[in-house]
């Protein structure tokens, strides 16, 4: 039991600081298309933070909505600016 | 001790990192990408907190909050994703000037 | 450089402050899942959350279904009506996958729609999977006409919104309250709210990524 806590514990500080470090690349990295690959990689760690707090239903519709659709409609967006010569 | 309570620290902290960006970076896609986050670190709060009442009983009212939450998130996400092309389009820049360079 | 250092000891305090006052929230409160799991058996499923959802707050999503289909009229006020050409990806690959994937992922949808009255899943999960297969089918290419010009995919859009209406009235009608319903009609009065739900949100997600893709390269 006190081995399965300490587990626990480094789980719950790796996921809290990779949450931490994603979201900051997210928001300085110099490359628009990084910065949103970043946010889809941060919307799959937020399921996995999810999951950890028991709330699968948020889990599911985080991983489909969060990472796949919120992808997908950025890149779209981002794609439509490199068409117009806008960074 | 309960090993929860890194969570809405970690959800705090996302909100502080996101309203940071958003007021100092130009970009427009990027100043969405961080209400966003800012937008997740609520939503885990509000979760670890509904949940840190020891008792093994789950409180599903936040649960279903959020995945509402989520579904607004994206619509709005992609309602502003439409304003920011279409200022593109208007301006030929999709960015608001610097406050530094002034 | 002096707003970035005043802004960023602002979110500093910002920071200290609301960790201070998370930290000093009452820990023992009861929250609500004990109300909940008293009145699962009136709710007509057997997961809380979908209970929740779709029963004790269901006013909550119908509203969101208002927000929902007033962010794609927002979106379609502002796009420029535009058919477009040809699709982005012209690969063989895609195209046999997409003939694979999108059976199983429509499958897929429909067992989270079907499981979500008794286990994680329901309505918003099944929509969304419905909305990435609209994705896959239009980036690769098929000879399937999605876009808003039929009558037909208007009346999919409408359709969560007007089946919540209906139900809202005839639930005032039966029991005098606004989307209360009779335990013994609950279930069926679930999916059918949530079968709407799954189409609105598919076909409306499927729409805003849909407008974005073919917003004009530049100004008429």
């Amino acid at each position: 039991m006190e081995t399965l806590a300490v587990e626990k514990l480094f789980f719950d500080i790796l996921l809290a600081a990779s949450l931490l470090f994603i979201a900051y690349k997210t928001l300085t990295c110099k490359d628009l298309f990084q910065a949103i690959v970043f946010f889809i990689v941060f919307g799959l760690l937020i399921s996995v933070a999810w999951g950890r707090l028991g709330a699968y239903d948020v889990a599911m519709a985080e991983v489909v909505i969060g990472a796949g659709l919120t992808g997908a409609l950025l890149l779209s967006a981002l794609v439509k600016l490199k068409k117009m010569n806008i960074d | 001790m309960n090993t929860l309570i890194v969570y809405p620290l970690v959800g705090i902290g996302l909100f502080c990192i996101g309203l940071y960006a958003l007021i100092m970076q130009p970009h427009l896609l990027r100043k969405l990408l961080a209400v966003n986050i800012m937008g997740s670190g609520v939503f885990l709060v509000l979760v670890s907190l509904g949940m840190s009442n020891t008792n093994a009983q789950q409180d599903p009212v936040p649960h279903a909050m959020i995945i509402t939450g989520i579904v607004v998130a994206i619509s709005a996400t992609a309602l502003a994703l439409v304003f920011m092309i279409k200022i593109a389009l208007k301006t030929g820049k999709a960015e608001l000037s610097n406050p530094e360079e002034k | 450089m002096i707003i970035r250092i005043f802004t960023f000891i602002l979110t500093l305090l910002l920071f200290a402050g609301l960790t201070y006052t998370v930290l000093s929230l009452p820990k023992q409160t009861k929250g609500l899942g004990e109300t909940v799991s008293l009145q699962m058996h009136n709710s007509g499923v057997s997961n809380p959350v979908t209970a929740v959802l779709m029963n004790f707050r269901a006013y909550d999503t119908l509203l969101e279904m208002g927000v929902l289909f007033i962010a794609l009229l927002g979106v379609y006020s502002l796009s420029t009506s535009q058919k477009e050409k040809k699709p982005l990806l012209q690969s063989s690959v895609l195209k046999r996958l997409g003939g694979i994937l999108v059976p199983l992922l429509l499958l897929l949808s429909a067992y989270l729609l079907w499981i979500g009255a008794h286990a994680p899943g329901g309505a918003f999960q099944a929509g969304s999977i419905v909305s990435a297969t609209g994705i896959l089918i239009f980036l690769s290419g098929w000879k399937l006409d999605l876009s808003a010009r039929h009558f037909f995919v208007r009346l999919l859009i409408g359709t969560s919104l007007l089946v919540f209406l209906l139900i809202s009235a005839v639930t005032l009608f039966l029991s005098h309250t606004l989307l209360e319903f009779p335990p013994s009609y609950a279930s069926a009065f679930i999916f059918l709210l949530e079968a709407a739900a799954t189409v609105s949100i598919g076909v409306t997600l499927f729409h805003l990524f849909l407008s974005i893709f073919s917003q004009p390269k530049e100004e008429h």
